[in-house]
């Protein structure tokens, strides 16, 4: 089952990988990343932060849209990992098993409106979340797990 | 509940702290003791204060330096009060052990100290496994 799917740019770094992972008590983490399943390097460094006993698997989002389809991460609590919205909105249109998502840290780029400390969105991903959020997805503002919960929908009433 | 004390010559435990912190939220059962900040100090007064304090609580103490004379003062009085006593005060040690609390405390030392102490490389030295992980 897919115990969270979170939005961050530095993907698995220090705090996702030892706040995060301890707090959900997954077995493993899925990195849904096109550039990084492809970047032997990226991989290499990222394997650095790993936690013990846990998987850590590398996909692309097409990829990782087959994989959680084929039931194949069923048996394992997966923690999901993208680096954008638009990432993360492919992930949860294409699959039924995404009912919580994280936004933890969305990088700042042109045309972006930084709605709540470190995450800058455009108007196109401000709509996406709102979307998915309508389809009874949970999209909640956190950084680290005790953090309190901020839904996205009430940053971006009178935005977008 | 179990709690942590973080104790160094000047301000290394409060920036480890801060570390840990930016990392993981705020840690509330996370102390520390920052040794001669100010020019009249009396470590031991200090030391036995904090100790008397936190009496009804399981107590690790995390200090900078084997050897140090932060160190020398906790060994000293590990006769007289109870608490686990552990040096090398490091970021990894750190995460490990707040970690670990729902191993006991002797396992949890065992754990982070082991992780610590691979963690401290050359990285020219490092090697990763060539093998993928999969579902």
């Amino acid at each position: 089952m897919i115990k969270l799917m979170r939005i961050d740019y530095r993907l698995l770094h220090g705090q996702v990988a030892f706040a995060w992972t301890n707090f959900l008590g997954v077995n493993a983490i899925l990195i849904a990343n096109d550039k990084v399943a492809h970047s032997n390097f990226r991989k290499k460094t990222l394997s650095l932060a790993k936690p013990s006993g846990v998987k850590l698997i590398f996909k692309t989002v097409a990829e990782s849209v087959q994989a959680i389809n084929s039931g194949v991460t069923d048996k394992y609590k997966v923690f999901v990992i993208v680096e954008t919205v638009k990432d993360a909105y492919e992930l949860v249109k294409n699959t039924e098993q995404i009912n919580d998502i994280n936004v933890g840290l969305v990088a700042s780029r042109p045309e972006t409106q930084e709605i709540a400390k470190s995450i800058y969105v455009t108007v196109e991903e401000i709509k996406q979340l709102v979307e998915v959020e309508k389809q009874g997805v949970n999209v909640i503002i956190k950084q680290a797990p005790n953090d309190g919960d901020v839904r996205f929908s009430s940053l971006v009433k009178d935005r977008g | 509940m179990r709690e942590y004390l973080l104790a160094s010559h000047s301000n290394m435990a409060r920036g480890v702290k801060d570390s840990l912190e930016l990392i993981m939220g705020k840690q509330e059962n996370v102390y520390t003791l920052c040794a001669y900040v100010q020019s009249d100090y009396d470590l031991e007064s200090e030391i036995i204060n904090f100790l008397k304090a936190h009496a009804s609580s399981e107590l690790i103490v995390i200090t900078d330096l084997l050897g140090g004379s932060v160190n020398n003062e906790f060994l000293k009085l590990q006769p007289t009060f109870d608490y686990y006593l552990v040096t090398g005060l490091n970021l990894t040690l750190v995460l490990e052990l707040v970690n670990s609390s729902n191993l006991s405390a002797k396992e949890a030392i065992d754990k982070a100290v082991l992780s610590a102490r691979k963690a401290l490389l050359n990285c020219a030295e490092l090697t990763v496994s060539k093998s993928e992980d999969e579902f």
